[in-house]
């Protein structure tokens, strides 16, 4: 994959990149031996197309119109025993075909499934509906590959096998059937880059379609609101314009795939009927002259009817859907990083203490940070609430503690030691974090509970069960062994779960991001005292106010506004904390 | 926005919005569900349409298709007198009439390569063209009813499905013909080819029916376990910050693969199914063509054959089976057919009808006589009355549910109120010319959707007039927005897909949009309630300072926006409570209630109205922790 990513940037890509095939190319040359073998199989299946003219030619000749009629089916019903046998070597390249193309489906797959889940651009806003049309894609490459394999060989050796069939019937076809056939060829490869850069064209202009009505509907009160209907109405007509326009264009091409057929398949005919007077003058027998035309129109036609129609529009799908799954899941590592060896003389985290030491992070350089310079130093074993207006940078906090998002300045410390010194395994022994978003998967409870920490005991989720109110719940689903149905589950249940998770987890630093929010205020008082008396240090995004009162320290995140200290403090010392508080609680602002 | 919500808009005509629409059928106001009969019908009546539409190229196409066929039907009887005439050296007309229906053929047919996609394009972009139009006269009424997706999807997938309509009409029409002219061509050769045709043919319908139905079962199969396999990777998706957290990828990995082996064994079956299909089938037609030829044999032999009717013979057998490729048509006529019926659905929604009167100058005074608007059939607003006196503010507030966001749609004319008016500057918005109407109203929303190239073009979106650069500026500048943008990578030239923003900013730069277009009427409907509140009142000052004596309806959830309109709108169960100043309303204390959710325990959410995730804003939390499913959102509140 190195040399042509270096290929990738080394050259201006017009349309579609060589990545996409050298993806495909890489899975298929793990699979040579089905390869083979559906080769082999498909010269038992061109059988027929092979024999065809010349067995009819046979019938003819030495049979029916010799008087020889039981000859003459007996060389038939050799045709038709031909015919058996192609039917049955068809039959024998389907299961090497699916050799080839179930393996490539599945190769994919993972891949873009580890890409997926690995994706930096996922981690924070995760795109389904990209996800979604990645697995489309996916099935894209898999029937394109089997159609092409399938036409192209087939193809192929029927196109060989009819020149040969129809040269034995007499060297005089040979020019007849082969210029013509081989001119189409040509003009076929020629029109082939034309053909894609019209089909590409339409597809882009499908694409910008869909990316505009897409945007026009989603805006569709801001559009009417703002008196823009009749701009949107115009901009999406053009649009469709441009998609009419390019599908004229691909049909005008269209039409010579046709024409390459009448070159390749009629006009041998054409040719052979205008000779035939002369052939059989020249002693070749009537039936040669009926078997000839007999592989034209039994055999190479259809064929390549099949094979103009079907390489064009398919084979650009395939191109297409292979860059993009070649893009997409090259971002990625396919394997997660090596661990790095520690470094000599790197220390042991000492204790959950957490030192915040002017941390910055911006999206862009010259974006606005949304944590500018924070400085916190948390001692081990502090419970600490995050409090502020929304879009303040809470969850970026609460990122940068856990290590999923890195500072673009200044630096984190968990027990003394740089976050970014410490191997991923290690630190996910060391701190957990339990967003909003409850994670909860199809599995048993105590698959669930225990995905933290593997080794705990049903006696230990049990407590923490019991502890954290879950006890009612556990008791409603059958127990630690029950299966888990995550749609039946409702928001706050899910929270719950992933609550009792975080609890058994041997992290001494729990970060709960807003974790709560779908619980109600008792149970969540319940939940941060259980909190509390655990081992360790808590950081807590608060939903609610109460979250801040039970803190022995509140963070307070509002731009400038940004301070720290008791509640009692804030409130005395913050007038934007005495607002954030007080209008919830009946003071006029 | 739920689907099922019938819509109810019974003043709206059809065919009078801004992009009237002369073709759609007064019989379909949708106030209850059509029956399916009725949805076909509307259908088959648009596929009508749209094919009157595209004449020409359905002509050329109609042309195409017949000449192709009948050259197809009588090139093999052709060939065999050409051939004949050449074996015999006989010089007759044969060979010059077969050249000649051969180059008929390949222009036919050529054409047919052309016309084909030629009527689907044409076709396509009419029914594309009719749907936009008719989302865009709807308005905001259709988002209540259709998702965008749902609409993307009747554009992208439904508009090209019914655009094929003609061509697979065309194609079940030629194969039919084409077979029954092989079969009568045959039996002109000799009856008995007739006969072996006509009765291995049910034989492959049989089995190619049998096919379908088998691949289709094994089909389901292989779909299932591919969904199975999305879904868990869209849950892990959903869970990424735990998963990331957790360091547990590669498990997460595995688990997302468990269904791979499955789909596996899926795909292996459905290629096995084809297999044993294309055995069958396969042999169909060559078997049926070696028999063809034996009788024909014997035929020459007896001297009433002769060999180029033989191989005109196993020409008319191919042919003959075409119809098997018509179940194929008939399938895409189908598609096509369910394709109109879902574009047809859409153009039967009402429209509403534009007004025609212009707005003279006008202080901008806003009247609202006794408005009634049901959300299918619950009153949202009940015979509300409101004046708001020119050139001041007025704060709308109320509970969850009290009719804030309807009123605030209701007053700028995004929907129609079921009963009553809305009057600005003693005209009804129902008369006014929609161009006047919006200069005359500007909207800014809770979580604007920004539009256009660049950040600039999204401020500067909307018009005639549209603002120009420095009046986009000092907008910004109003909005609390400048000091951001400029932070961009590129300022107000940054494209807007590369501008990273949170709900605060995107909510300043929707608001600098409207201050940018602002008319005598601004409706700020929860317009800042992303912003802190020191930014908030920041730009509350600069908003009152750079656009004086406009017009002010805002919604307010926050007790400092109420104090500082110069009236407060007090709404409750769709009705006016109270119309009177904040500092007058306080001393009632269910007015005070309003801005305190859990006065009691003092648990009041910290975030509550200002987070974008609706389950995260709900405060009625229960003992169980559920949510109670929220019976409003921000746009049928």
């Amino acid at each position: 994959m190195n040399r042509t990513g270096m290929r990738k940037t080394g050259r201006n890509r017009a349309r579609v990149g060589p990545t996409g095939w050298a993806l495909l190319w890489g899975q298929l040359r793990l699979r040579k031996r089905p390869l083979v073998l559906m080769t082999a199989w498909t010269a038992a299946e061109a059988l027929p197309a092979a024999l065809s003219g010349r067995l009819i030619a046979q019938a003819l000749d030495a049979g029916f119109l010799a008087g020889h009629v039981a000859a003459g089916i007996g060389w038939l019903l050799a045709l038709g025993a031909a015919t058996v046998v192609g039917a049955w070597g068809q039959r024998q390249v389907y299961p090497h075909l699916a050799d080839v193309v179930e393996p490539l489906r599945d190769a994919l797959t993972r891949r873009v499934v580890t890409a997926t889940l690995s994706a930096p651009q996922y981690a924070l806003a995760p795109d389904t509906t990209a996800v979604s049309r990645l697995t489309r894609q996916i099935e894209t490459v898999r029937d394109c590959v089997a159609g092409q394999l399938l036409v192209i060989r087939h193809f192929a050796i029927t196109a060989v096998f009819v020149i040969l069939g129809a040269a034995s019937l007499g060297t005089a076809f040979l020019p007849l059937i082969g210029i013509p056939l081989g001119a189409a060829l040509l003009l076929f490869v020629l029109l082939m880059p034309l053909l894609a850069t019209r089909q590409y064209a339409l597809l882009a202009a499908e694409e910008e379609f869909a990316h505009l009505a897409t945007e026009n509907l989603t805006a569709l009160r801001d559009v009417i609101a703002c008196g823009a209907a009749d701009r949107s109405g115009t901009v999406l007509d053009d649009s469709v314009s441009t998609q009419t326009r390019a599908r004229y264009a691909l049909a005008g091409i269209g039409t010579l795939r046709r024409l390459a057929v009448g070159v390749g398949a009629h006009l041998p005919a054409a040719l052979i009927v205008i000779d035939a007077a002369r052939l059989v003058r020249h002693g070749l027998p009537p039936g040669a002259v009926v078997g000839a035309l007999a592989y034209l129109t039994l055999s190479l036609e259809p064929a390549l009817r099949t094979l103009v129609q079907g390489i064009g529009a398919s084979g650009l799908r395939l191109t297409v859907a292979l860059d993009r799954l070649a893009r997409t899941t090259s971002q990625a590592p396919a394997e997660q990083p090596p661990e790095r060896p520690p470094a000599v003389g790197a220390r042991s985290p000492q204790g959950s203490g957490v030192d915040l030491d002017h941390v910055t992070f911006a999206y862009h350089p010259q974006a606005e940070p949304v944590v500018d310079a924070l400085t916190l130093c948390l001692a081990d074993g502090e419970h600490l609430a995050l409090v502020g207006p929304s879009g303040t940078g809470k969850s970026t906090v609460a990122n940068l503690v856990a290590a999923l998002t890195t500072p673009t300045g200044g630096a984190v410390r968990l027990g003394g030691v740089p976050l970014d010194t410490l191997p991923p395994r290690e630190l996910a022994t060391l701190r957990t974090l339990i967003p909003q978003q409850a994670y909860v998967f199809d599995g048993t409870v105590r698959d669930n509970l225990g995905y933290l920490r593997s080794d705990a005991t049903d006696h230990a989720m049990g407590r923490a069960a019991e502890l954290l109110g879950l006890a009612p719940l556990l008791h409603r689903l059958g127990g630690l062994g029950a299966h888990l149905d995550t749609r039946a589950l409702s928001s706050g249940e899910k929270q719950l779960i992933t609550l009792v998770r975080a609890y058994l987890s041997p992290a001494a630093l729990v970060i709960l991001d807003e974790a709560t929010s779908h619980l109600a205020p008792a149970a969540e008082a319940r939940i941060e005292e259980a909190f509390r008396a655990r081992p360790g240090t808590l950081i807590v995004i608060a939903h609610r106010i109460s979250s801040a009162q039970r803190a022995d320290r509140v963070l307070l995140m509002d731009g400038p506004g940004t301070a720290t200290g008791t509640h009692r403090e804030l409130l005395a010392n913050s007038p934007t904390y005495r607002e954030l508080v007080g209008h919830w609680t009946g003071e006029p602002g | 926005m739920g689907a099922d919500q019938p819509d109810a808009e019974p003043h709206t005509a059809p065919d009078a919005a801004p992009y009237a629409d002369p073709d759609t059928e007064p019989d379909a106001v949708p106030m209850a569900e059509p029956t399916e009969a009725l949805r076909g019908r509307r259908g088959d009546r648009l596929l009508r349409q749209c094919t009157r539409a595209g004449a020409v190229p359905t002509a050329a196409l109609l042309l195409s298709v017949v000449v192709s066929t009948t050259a197809a039907v009588l090139l093999p009887a052709a060939l065999a007198r050409a051939v004949d005439a050449g074996l015999s050296g006989s010089r007759n007309d044969a060979v010059p009439v077969f050249l000649t229906l051969l180059g008929v053929l390949t222009a036919a047919e050529t054409l047919t390569q052309f016309a084909e996609p030629w009527c689907a394009a044409h076709n396509t972009g009419y029914l594309s063209r009719r749907l936009i139009r008719h989302c865009l006269a709807i308005g905001v009424p259709g988002t209540h009813r259709y998702t965008t997706g749902d609409l993307v999807g009747r554009l992208v997938t439904s508009a090209p499905e019914a655009g094929a309509a003609s061509a697979a009409l065309g194609y079940a029409a030629v194969q039919t013909a084409g077979s029954l002219g092989a079969v009568v061509a045959l039996a002109l050769i000799d009856p008995w080819l007739a006969v072996v045709v006509l009765l291995g043919a049910p034989l492959g319908f049989v089995m190619v029916r049998l096919f379908v139905r088998r691949a289709s079962l094994v089909a389901t199969d292989y779909q299932r376990a591919q969904a199975a396999l999305v879904n868990r990777l869209l849950d892990a998706l959903a869970g990424i910050r735990t998963i990331n957290a957790s360091g547990t990828r590669d498990r997460e990995v595995e688990r997302v693969l468990a269904p791979l082996p499955e789909l596996n064994r899926a795909g292996r079956a459905l290629w096995e199914s084809q297999r044993t299909v294309l055995w069958r089938t396969g042999l169909l037609l060559p078997i049926l063509q070696i028999t063809v030829l034996s009788v024909a044999g014997a035929e020459v032999g007896a001297g009433q054959v002769s060999p180029g009717q033989l191989l005109a013979a196993v020409g008319y057998t191919t042919l003959a089976l075409g119809f098997l490729g018509s179940a194929q048509s008939l399938l895409a006529l189908a598609r096509a057919r369910a394709g109109a019926v879902r574009i047809a659905d859409v153009l039967a929604h009402p429209t509403m009808v534009p007004g025609d009167r212009p707005l003279s100058e006008g202080p901008g005074e806003l009247v609202v006589e006794d408005v009634t608007v049901r959300l299918g059939s619950t009153p949202v607003l009940r015979g509300l009355s409101l004046r708001v006196p020119a050139g001041t503010s007025v704060a709308l507030v109320g509970r969850t549910g009290a009719g804030k966001s309807t009123l605030a749609a209701v007053i700028g004319r995004l929907i129609d109120p079921d009963e009553g008016r809305v009057l600005l500057d003693g005209v009804p918005l129902r008369d006014l010319h929609p161009h006047d109407l919006r200069r005359a109203v500007t909207y800014a929303f809770a979580q604007p959707v920004l539009l256009g190239d660049t950040v600039g073009d999204a401020l500067a979106f909307g018009g005639p007039p549209t603002p120009d650069a420095a009046r986009v500026r000092e907008a910004a500048r109003t909005a609390d927005a400048d000091t951001f943008v400029a932070r961009l990578p590129h300022g107000y030239d940054t494209p807007l897909r590369r501008a990273p923003m949170s709900a605060g900013q995107a909510q300043r730069l929707g608001l600098a949009r409207a201050i940018a277009h602002a008319g005598r009427l601004l409706i700020l409907d929860d317009a800042t309630s992303s912003l802190d509140t020191a930014t908030e009142a920041r730009v509350s000052t600069a908003l009152r300072r750079a656009l004086p004596g406009r017009t002010r309806v805002l919604i307010a959830h926050r007790v400092t926006t109420a104090a500082d309109a110069d009236l407060v709108a007090w709404l409750a169960d769709g009705r006016l409570r109270a119309l009177a100043p904040h500092r007058t309303l306080w001393a009632d204390p269910s007015y005070r209630a309003l801005f305190s959710p859990h006065p009691a325990d003092g648990t009041a959410a910290l975030t509550a109205p200002d987070s974008t995730d609706p389950d995260s804003t709900d405060p009625d939390t229960t003992e169980t922790g559920a949510i109670p499913p929220r019976h409003a959102s921000a746009r049928s509140e």
